[in-house]
């Protein structure tokens, strides 16, 4: 079993790679990414590296480094609070949303049966293929990760209630 | 040096000097330095340095540096009373220590960071006092009192603090002998009464400004929750908190998060064992998550959004977690190249740091130093030298490194105070001897009388054509950021 996992993670990883070079290659050719002013910011840190070697500098600023951590940023979004507040919806319908998924979150890292294992690895493996979309995170596009997290709680308070 | 760094210096130095601050106060405790009347602590703490090492940029900095060190230590000591975890206490305190934003502050004359440190130090007295002896409470209300004459932030921040203690420690607190709580009250009110005055005596304006409510007229409830909700939310941004920081450069290093991004790593795992630690008592899980919830919530009832400097405590939980992660991250397959990564990162961390951050000049008032230093030796050769009055406080710079006579500043300081002079509950100061700070957009030189001004390069100004250059003032990487124009009248 632990060896279909592996390869699973071997396969998507090559997946996602390939569709990193997609996206790097359409966000240049489309100067979708680089506006003019993401790349004198890009130059601009290379100008302060006054007394670095301009390989190190290089190396370290440029679009593929830039856009690397663009997706991460993007990825990241995915699990932050604020994108709950984001679609205009009526207010306790968000706060209700957020508290079911962080809930749901919590009681995910306390369990560990298979299916919430399983469960866990979607929530943090869905938002990466996501993030290469460059879109600004939204409520909407979090469904698949807020509904299973949700699911969960609802089910744990079930079985509260049903032994108690 | 920032200007609230040099207002700390002057300030310490004036103190030092004729026991009164700038203004000419007696030993204030709430310094009015630029109308915001700063908690007066840090000034204090800065005397000592100055009158051993001059004032300077390391004299002003001192404290806070050793405040930074300070404060490792204290976390392992209260990491180590909350969990009773040798591992778990050295892996918090390597992680605080290696902080972007434990760095940054504690690099500069920051009161937000030595205030982290006295509420840890007041922590653990309060963890002491509730496990080993009730007496250590007195020292621990000290603490929190004392850090509340700080900075501004501790102002909401210790109040949030000590009530999320209630809740979780309520049966150990009422166990605490009657006469011990009493002391420990008595001492911590008299701490807080100036803090308490000043939102009565009118030394709360900047607080008063920076309220989040001041922007709202007529608005309904739903739209002041929602955007409350939302800016209390933006402090757990992931993105921010690990990757880009809050746009302040002086808060970590430039475009960086307040924590390595690689740490988001030790979060999740650390948040992960905090969650399942079977060793780990109800009560102090319970604390941290409590704590997690209220402590950006000072920050939250602010205008101004995501700032780190308001919720530096909430830094710290999370700097528990990571040692929590960091504790618990077992080797694996991934382990060695998950290392080097974490190492590539922090060296980004440092190239951020030593290197760009520096080179931004608006954060850090560049410029100014050498500003001063060209026009102090020829200050008397001309009848007025006109300074770009703002935010920057210009003023501050030149009291600062012309080490300008407290006694003679004080003298006249209330008559060039412009009150509110920004509309953001910040004072201007219009004059100093033959310096006079002026609003370049509404200035019109007068022609009959030599001068020399300052100018930004990026503005153009229409009584250029009549001024020679004869100084431009650079930025670290060689950018000219101003130029010292003169103007000689024609003789007729």
């Amino acid at each position: 079993m632990k060896k279909v996992f592996i390869y699973i993670i071997l396969i998507f990883t090559i997946l996602w790679l390939i569709l990193f070079l997609f996206a790097y290659k359409r966000s240049l050719n489309e100067n979708y990414q680089f506006s003019a002013d993401t790349i004198w910011k890009i130059e601009q840190q290379r100008r302060e590296h006054t007394y670095l070697f301009p390989f190190v500098a290089k190396f370290i600023h440029n679009k593929g480094f830039y856009f690397s951590y663009t997706v991460f940023e993007n990825y990241l979004s995915y699990y932050s609070p604020s994108i709950f507040f984001c679609c205009n919806q009526p207010l306790v319908l968000e706060l209700v949303i957020l508290l079911m998924f962080y809930g749901g979150a919590f009681i995910l890292l306390r369990e560990v049966s298979k299916l919430v294992k399983a469960i866990l690895f979607w929530i943090l493996a869905y938002p990466i293929f996501l993030s290469l979309m460059l879109w600004p995170p939204s409520l909407v596009l979090a469904l698949p990760i807020i509904i299973p997290a949700s699911g969960i709680l609802v089910y744990s308070l079930y079985k509260e209630i049903k032994f108690k | 040096m920032r200007n609230d760094e040099a207002s700390f210096g002057y300030d310490a130095y004036s103190i030092l000097s004729t026991g009164r601050d700038q203004h000419g106060e007696f030993l204030p405790i709430l310094f009015k330095s630029f109308g915001d009347f700063k908690p007066g602590f840090y000034i204090y703490l800065t005397v000592p340095f100055v009158a051993m090492l001059g004032l300077n940029e390391w004299a002003i900095r001192l404290p806070a540096a050793i405040s930074g060190i300070l404060g490792v230590y204290l976390l392992y000591l209260v990491v180590w009373n909350l969990f009773k975890n040798q591992k778990i206490a050295l892996a918090s305190a390597f992680s605080l220590s290696i902080s972007p934003w434990h760095i940054a502050f504690s690099r500069g004359a920051w009161e937000a960071q030595v205030t982290v440190t006295l509420v840890l130090a007041g922590l653990l007295f309060f963890i002491k006092a509730l496990n080993q002896n009730n007496k250590y409470l007195v020292f621990s209300t000290g603490f929190f009192g004392v850090s509340l004459l700080m900075s501004h932030g501790a102002k909401p921040a210790i109040p949030l603090l000590l009530l999320s203690f209630l809740p979780v420690y309520w049966k150990k607190i009422i166990k605490i002998p009657f006469r011990i709580v009493l002391l420990s009250s008595f001492l911590f009110i008299m701490l807080s009464l100036p803090i308490i005055f000043s939102f009565f005596n009118g030394k709360s304006t900047r607080v008063a400004f920076l309220l989040f409510t001041n922007k709202y007229q007529n608005a309904k409830v739903e739209t002041i929750a929602r955007d409350f909700l939302n800016n209390w939310s933006n402090h757990y941004s992931l993105p921010i908190l690990f990757i880009k920081g809050d746009g302040n450069p002086q808060h970590s290093a430039a475009d960086f998060g307040a924590f390595i991004t690689l740490d988001i790593v030790f979060l999740f795992l650390g948040l992960k064992t905090l969650v399942n630690f079977k060793d780990v008592k109800g009560e102090a899980k319970v604390f941290i998550l409590i704590l997690l919830i209220l402590a950006p919530l000072s920050s939250t009832l602010t205008s101004e959004g995501v700032n780190f400097e308001r919720y530096l405590m909430f830094f710290i939980l999370i700097n528990i977690i990571l040692g929590l992660g960091i504790s618990n991250f077992k080797r694996n397959l991934f382990w060695g190249i998950f290392l080097l990564l974490y190492l590539f990162s922090f060296l980004l961390f440092l190239d951020a740091y030593f290197i760009h951050t520096s080179a931004k000049n608006g954060a850090w008032q560049t410029g100014y130093k050498e500003i001063v230093q060209f026009i102090t030796p020829i200050q008397e050769n001309f009848q007025k030298i006109y300074i770009p009055q703002g935010g920057d406080q210009p003023y501050i710079f030149f009291l600062l490194y012309q080490r300008y006579s407290p006694e003679k500043f004080q003298a006249f300081s209330a008559s060039v105070n412009i009150p509110n002079g920004s509309g953001t509950g910040m004072d201007y100061i219009s004059k100093l001897d033959n310096i006079e700070f002026v609003d370049l957009n509404k200035f019109n030189p007068p022609l009959n009388q030599s001068f020399l001004i300052v100018l930004p390069v990026n503005n153009t100004y229409k009584f250029e054509g009549f001024l020679k250059s004869i100084h431009g003032v650079k930025d670290p990487i060689g950018f000219p950021i101003y130029k010292i124009d003169e103007y000689v009248p024609k003789r007729l």
